[in-house]
């Protein structure tokens, strides 16, 4: 295909209006793409030129923001990291996240990913003598403690992992791949002191103990922040815990 | 924010020797697969050869190999059924029965293996 070859695709894109659909239905539009377009642009065409009222999340178009994450023929992307040329001779469908409520079209309601990330304090939380550091001095760390989280920091909270997690879909209590993969990095990061404070909720049968080890997030994740290998490390966190714990209890 | 703090886990208990069963399937389980199977080769014959009814019963006669043996099925029948037990939560059974199935075989197959072994190591036949 040569760059500016214009071809059409069928896009079929389901649609909830909650003040006029009882249920999601289906919509079928034919866009025309180039070597170029993302599934966030065809989404704009449709929405400029066919559909005014379709709506959807975004904000950077540059998988920065993480608004447009989507099922694009049933597997998590972000809209804007999706082009149409992979599917090329194919047709799209394009649904909301999986495993959330639907708010309209292909905006979901991320309130429980927003609460479970909060839930385990994802900021650093310096320790007592650190407390009342002056904010012209800053914290030393070395490349190889950087090291030990950066990739599990690229987090964008987009939601992908948690559309494909067939744990989260079982059991919505489960606190799921984004916010243990934080939990984790928050846990490693030499310039906290907040372990004790997070390590109940890793500890947790919803904790990193709902895991069976699927990967499918990991496969999904836009950012390859790999939170399966993040859960597992957490695993092992959790497991030193526990025997520490078997031969000094907590008072 | 949920007021009261979740409750430990105590899958750590079952992971780590999920972890350790993992271990042995892979390097210790292919070295013992090895060694009989070279013996089963050199000594086809199961009647006088290496892996005669004499033999095993001399083998399990010497409690530091009986104890690596039971060592290895132990931990190889908690891996095993573990990860089945897992296995039928993703096929969404979550009933508390298949925890009683899987893990009470595991050690019913462990106790089983270690009284066989008992019995071997007495000289009770």
């Amino acid at each position: 295909m040569a760059e500016n070859d214009i071809k059409n695709m069928k896009i079929t894109v389901l649609r909830y209006r909650p003040e006029q659909d009882e249920k999601p239905w289906e919509q079928t539009f034919d866009v025309p793409y180039h070597h170029g377009t993302s599934l966030l642009e065809a989404l704009f065409y449709i929405k400029d030129n066919l559909e005014p009222s379709l709506s959807f999340r975004w904000s950077c178009r540059m998988a920065i923001c993480g608004s447009c994450g989507m099922m694009v023929n049933g597997v998590p992307h972000l809209a804007c990291k999706t082009f149409l040329r992979d599917y090329d001779g194919q047709s799209l469908k394009i649904e909301p996240l999986a495993n959330f409520p639907i708010e309209r079209d292909l905006v979901v309601d991320l309130s429980d990913l927003i609460e479970k990330i909060e839930l385990i304090k994802p900021y650093i939380i310096p320790s007592k003598k650190d407390a009342n550091m002056p904010l012209n001095k800053n914290f030393k760390q070395s490349p190889m403690q950087m090291e030990a989280y950066l990739q599990f920091a690229q987090c964008i909270n987009c939601g992908c992992c948690y559309a494909a997690c067939p744990q989260y879909k079982l059991n919505p209590e489960f606190i799921g791949p984004a916010a243990l993969t934080l939990l984790y990095r928050y846990n490693t990061d030499s310039r906290d002191s907040g372990t004790a404070q997070r390590l109940p909720f890793l500890n947790s049968e919803n904790g990193v103990w709902g895991c069976t080890f699927v990967g499918y997030c990991s496969e999904v994740c836009p950012k390859q922040v790999d939170p399966s290998s993040a859960i597992q490390l957490g695993k092992k966190m959790s497991a030193t815990d526990y025997v520490i714990k078997l031969f000094k209890p907590e008072e | 924010m949920r007021p009261i703090l979740p409750t430990r886990s105590d899958e750590p208990i079952f992971w780590l020797m999920f972890g350790t069963g993992g271990m042995v399937a892979a390097w210790v389980l292919p070295a013992v697969m090895v060694v009989f199977i070279l013996a089963g080769i050199c000594s086809p014959d199961v009647t006088t050869g290496l892996l005669s009814f004499a033999q095993a019963k001399a083998i399990l006669g010497n409690w530091f190999l009986a104890l690596v043996l039971f060592g290895i099925v132990f931990i190889l029948s908690f891996y095993s059924l573990h990860r089945m037990y897992h296995s039928t939560h993703d096929f969404n059974i979550h009933s508390k029965i298949f925890w009683y199935v899987c893990y009470g075989g595991a050690a019913a197959l462990s106790f089983i293996v270690l009284g066989l072994q008992l019995v071997i190591y007495c000289k009770l036949f």
